[in-house]
């Protein structure tokens, strides 16, 4: 009695803390709602499993408790009831499947409009970079880096003398642009981790990775870290913020380029990389 | 991974076909007693010691294949330049062929000679030294010897190739090639190193009174492995030759055109 | 310790079955040190996985103490925690779980479930246990070098763990970790090809594979896996170690650390992210396996009836082992891998629910029309169906791959994976030390005292890694010392992090009470006599308790019928044990 009664009070607890908990995701700042309906989705079908199969179990637990005089059954299998049970999982997992994969189709299809926003991470900082006029991003390498040349620019592509560094300051974006941020590391691994996104991916020295999305709530927004790197892990922070399109075209005109940084020999620019 | 998954997929459809013979479909609790057991037997025929034998093999394969897939997926970026693969390893190769040949002839007529005494009569239980009965023995244990040699021929082989590359200028900290050569050959060496413990041991046995059929069983054993680290070594040279294609030329070509 | 006869003579003809040339020790050293008998190297097993998880308990608290309290502890430093979480995951994954269950269950109850006298190979089984000594005393070791043990994480994933900017990557301590798992991957290789050889060759007659316990069959199937999957652990570890010593690089790209420009070239970090997670899925299931295995026969014996759908349990056992092999990506979603490989792993692993359900269901419908005894070892195997099931069902969350993209590196990910492989198996350890110690000491565990272990251990646990699924869903990442300032965390998730932070702390006091129950049972335990639970399986049908040198007597048992042979109508008692010819013996049907 009392060890079925336990595990009802769990089932129960479990679901009053899931309706009533305070803890949530945080309001969703880009197009991927499908991501926040599939959770919701996986939920559903996940705690209905649960709270019939142990409710199930507290039954069996209360029902078939030992008593003096009591025989078990003898029933080695069911195999009726076996194909039943095996079809109504399988159908469970196709509906959580089937539609996963539709998004993840979507997630891994950038569409033809994204503009390249491209995302540096090293111990422990972000630095940004955004294709400028010709909106294509220069190539870059990690063998090029300097203390003039802190992304390791490709001095000799013309396609990146007009790009955009952000280093030290916060990354804007413009609401209702899609956007492919192309994800870069210096040093060790690194997840370019905004929770309010909901996409993320981590970033690998050597490799260029991306993931897209399309940004929707003005607002400003934490970024972290969501891959171990090192003992600063904790605290690799910054901000990336979502503007309407005329604060963003405000914001990217006061921005200097690639070019202007490396004719300037900029002091403030060369103060910015760490000491070795 | 692909190398890693054919290989898995390998061995374990190799034990799924073993286990479809073990009436997995049976219906145990209908078939209480001793009857209808002894058909579609329940046990594995070969003795334990090659079984575990094979268990080995299948980890040492895992091992190797796993290395020939990171291989594969390490030469696909672009900073891979291929190593030429030093003459000596040619020679080499065919000191180790020569030595699992060896064993493989030793096994065959130590097995004839088992055969012999057991129309004889005399049975295997009987201790019976091999070199007491005449040239087989002889031949044996000279062939066991022999494989010995050149084994540890191999190993010296091996070790001039290394020395010659380091000499060369080529480190095991150069180009991933030359890494995974310096890994792969290790790791290999290491394996004949094992197996050479285990050779001594019955090239030892089979000059001693013993009886036949465990020396058998002991060659038998011995030449298995050779053989499989011979194939082995084949892959490795498969893998580290047939796919140098240089990306350096790649490149050449790339800008003439 | 208390020693039993039984009484009831071997009326059976002699098995023919090849019997193993015992090594029958003489000193005390060769008899308990150095001992080559399966029973004694489990025991010795057992005590080095337990001691070393109780350094691992610790750490774990120490962990809490940051998560619940922070800043209220001066010598938990980023670098401190990141050390303790790092050696928390190995030494609980690898150290305690897979040489407890393998290594300790393995050794004692393989040859004495089967009806075999000792292991196939003694010898290589003694250095098997020796060298899992020599890693583990490496591994303690690297607390004690300068710098400390590393700090990569349990997944150790370059470039991080092989660079200053980690804990213990340019000491010692990386070094000394990747050595002992290449130790520990050597010793397990030996132990490991002793317990399949065993379970494939030394059978004693009638023993067909369907007539093993599933414990057996578990952990058979898992021992495949780990032969199958610990060297692409190997070949990781090796090659890491070339690059953090040889500076080689397989798995270093040209970087640049704090403006430095490092020698390494090339490499590929997800190679080794491959590697890992190709040892380190099928390493998830090694665990699982021989705990699905165990749970079942504590079941089946404690609701006095058999198994349900003993054939679909072997087939979901032996096709989940298969599966493990092609799902390791999983752990891959946002690595950076190609991101086609989604759709196929997101695939495959969701089709490895199905299995895994099935089991579950059979578990909970042997429970149905049973006469369940509520004992100790029924409420922990209660207790790891509850704790499964919810590990499992996250399980379908992360699996999903677009699911995995929010969640995947938060607590959520956190709780997920210690629920499904922390708490239910390690519940199911205590359900088995439980069940199995009046065989191996002869006397029984204190049950009141078991039980409070049970309520504070399972209660205490879920309250732990139930709400924890939450902070993950608010956003909160894994690995994070403290929680910082940023704005989407709502202060009431420290609140939380106490509440649990003390749970952690209660169950972890609460294993000292078990420590103590096994200790004073020992000496002053209730007799059992050499069967109390009434079970069916031939380890708990030996002539002595402990089972003696040999195990079996002069004869070795014959098998008659199937382990699951409780409650058979028409039989005298609720049991007929496996080497039981029976009354009703026409050798066709009961």
């Amino acid at each position: 009695m009392g060890v079925a009664l336990a595990i009802v009070i769990i089932v129960i607890g479990s679901v009053l803390f899931h309706l009533f908990s305070p803890w949530w995701w945080t309001p969703i700042a880009t197009n991927w709602g499908f991501m926040d309906d599939m959770i919701s989705l996986t939920f559903w079908i996940t705690g209905i499993v649960y709270v019939v199969i142990l409710l199930f179990v507290a039954y069996c637990v209360y029902k078939f408790q030992y008593r003096e005089g009591r025989v078990a059954a003898y029933e080695p299998e069911n195999t009726k009831l076996e194909i039943w049970l095996t079809v109504l999982t399988s159908v469970g997992v196709v509906a959580l499947l089937a539609p996963g994969l539709f998004v993840w189709f979507q997630f891994v299809n950038v569409p033809e409009e994204a503009t390249e926003v491209e995302v540096v991470g090293q111990q422990w900082f972000w630095s940004f970079r955004l294709p400028g006029a010709d909106g294509k991003l220069g190539t870059a390498d990690n063998r090029l880096i300097s203390e003039d040349n802190i992304l390791g620019i490709n001095p000799n592509d013309p396609y990146g003398q007009d790009d955009i560094i952000i280093d030290g300051n916060d990354l804007h974006l413009a609401a209702g642009q899609p956007v492919k941020m192309l994800l870069r590391s210096v040093d060790v691994l690194h997840n370019f981790y905004v929770p309010e996104f909901r996409a993320k991916m981590d970033m690998v020295p050597g490799m260029i990775t991306y993931f897209w999305m399309e940004p929707t709530r003005v607002g400003t927004y934490d970024v972290l870290c969501a891959e171990l790197c090192g003992v600063g892990h904790g605290y690799m922070g910054g901000t990336v913020l979502i503007d309407t399109v005329e604060d963003y075209d405000l914001w990217i005109s006061e921005q200097t380029t690639f070019a202007e940084m490396t004719t300037n020999t900029g002091i403030e620019f060369t103060n910015l990389v760490e000491d070795p | 991974m692909t190398v890693v998954l054919i290989f898995l997929a390998v061995v374990l459809s190799t034990s799924i076909w073993w286990l479809s013979h073990q009436r997995l479909g049976a219906k145990p609790w209908l078939e209480s007693g001793l009857k209808n057991l002894d058909h579609g037997s329940h046990k594995v025929s070969l003795p334990k010691a090659k079984i575990g034998l094979l268990v080995v093999l299948a980890v040492v394969g895992m091992l190797f294949t796993l290395l020939f897939s990171s291989h594969f997926m390490r030469q696909e970026i672009e900073d891979w330049r291929s190593m030429p693969l030093p003459n000596m390893l040619w020679v080499n190769g065919i000191l180790l062929l020569a030595a699992s040949l060896y064993l493989q002839s030793a096994l065959v007529v130590a097995r004839r000679q088992a055969t012999r005494l057991k129309i004889l009569g005399r049975g295997t239980s009987m201790p019976v030294s091999i070199e007491n009965n005449g040239k087989h023995g002889n031949s044996v244990k000279s062939m066991l010897i022999n494989a010995c040699i050149l084994t540890v021929a191999f190993l010296i082989g091996q070790s001039i190739t290394w020395y010659e590359l380091n000499g060369n200028g080529i480190f095991l900290s150069g180009n991933p090639s030359s890494s995974f050569f310096y890994v792969l050959t290790g790791l290999h060496g290491l394996h004949i190193i094992g197996g050479l413990v285990a050779l001594f041991h019955t090239t030892a046995l089979a000059g001693s009174d013993t009886q036949l059929h465990k020396i058998v069983n002991k060659i038998d054993l011995c030449a298995l492995y050779w053989h499989f680290l011979f194939f082995i070594w084949c892959a490795m040279i498969f893998v580290m030759l047939g796919w140098t294609y240089d990306p350096l030329i790649e490149l050449c070509k790339r800008v003439i055109s | 310790m208390v020693e039993t006869e039984n009484t009831s003579p071997p009326s059976v003809p002699p098995a023919e079955v090849e019997e193993v040339e015992l090594y029958h020790a003489t000193s005390f050293w060769t008899k308990y040190v150095f001992s080559q008998d399966a029973k004694i190297i489990a025991i010795q097993y057992s005590g080095v996985a337990i001691a070393i998880g109780f350094v691992a308990l610790v750490l774990s608290s120490l962990i809490r103490l940051q998560l619940g309290f922070p800043e209220m502890f001066d010598f938990i430093t980023p670098e401190t925690y990141y050390q303790f979480v790092t050696m928390h995951g190995m030494i609980m994954v690898v150290y305690l779980l897979t040489a407890l269950f393998l290594g300790g269950f393995g050794n004692y109850l393989i040859p004495l479930m089967i009806g075999a006298r000792d292991m196939s190979f003694p010898y290589v089984n003694m250095l098997s246990f020796w060298i899992y000594f020599l890693a583990v005393l490496v591994l303690v070791g690297s607390f004690f070098v300068p710098g400390g043990p590393t700090g990569a994480g349990w997944t150790l994933y370059p470039p991080q763990a092989i660079l200053s900017g980690t804990p213990g990557g340019k000491g010692l301590g990386i070094i000394l970790m990747l050595v002992s798992l290449a130790l520990f991957i050597v010793g397990f290789t030996m132990g490991g090809l002793n317990y399949v050889v065993t379970v494939l060759q030394g059978r004693t007659r009638g023993m067909t594979m369907m007539r093993l316990p599933l414990t057996v069959w578990g952990i058979f199937t898992a021992t495949v896996l780990a032969l199958l999957a610990f060297p692409a652990l190997l070949v990781a570890t090796v090659m890491m170690l070339f690059d953090r010593l040889l500076e080689t690089s397989f798995f270093m790209p040209s970087l640049v650390e704090f403006g430095d420009q490092l020698s390494y070239g090339g490499g590929s970090p997800i190679l080794f992210q491959h590697l890992f997670w190709f040892f380190g899925h099928p390493e998830v299931y090694i665990v699982a396996l021989p705990a699905f295995g165990i749970v079942s026969d504590l079941i089946s014996t404690h609701a006095r009836k058999n198994i349900f759908g003993y054939r679909m349990m072997v087939w979901a056992i032996v096709g989940i082992g298969a599966l493990s092999f092609i799902v390791w990506a999983h752990h891959m979603y946002v690595s950076g891998m190609h991101p086609y490989f989604g759709f196929f792993f997101a695939t495959t692993t969701l089709i490895i629910a199905v299995p895994t359900a099935l089991k579950v269901y059979n578990w909970i419908l042997t429970l149905w029309n049973g006469n369940i005894h509520l004992n100790t070892p029924m409420l922990f195997s209660l207790g790891f169906i509850v704790t499964f099931l919810n590990g499992g069902l996250t399980g379908l969350f992360l699996g999903n791959v677009i699911v995995d993209i929010p969640l995947s590196d938060t607590m959520f990910v956190v709780a997920h994976f210690h629920m499904v492989m922390g708490v239910a198996p390690i519940l199911v350890v205590f359900g088995a030390i439980y069940h199995w110690f009046p065989k191996i000491s002869g006397r029984m565990l204190h049950e009141g005292l078991g039980k409070i272990h049970f309520w504070v251990t399972f209660v205490g646990s879920y309250l732990i890694f139930f709400p924890m699924h939450y902070i993950g869903l608010v956003g909160v990442p894994r690995r994070y010392p403290e929680l910082g300032d940023a704005a989407f965390i709502p202060d009431s998730v420290a609140t939380l992090n106490s509440f649990i932070s003390l749970a952690a702390f209660t169950v972890g006091v609460a294993q000292i009470l078990f420590l103590y129950n096994v200790f004073w049972s020992l000496r002053k335990g209730r007799p059992s006599g050499s069967n109390p639970w009434r079970a069916t399986t031939l380890e708990w049908q030996t002539p002595h308790t402990p089972p003696a040198h040999g195990n079996f007597g002069p004869e070795l048992p014959l098998v008659y019928r199937w382990p699951y042979d409780y409650s058979v109508p028409g039989a005298a008692e609720d049991f007929l044990a496996q080497n039981d010819p029976g009354s009703l013996d026409s050798g066709s049907s009961t």
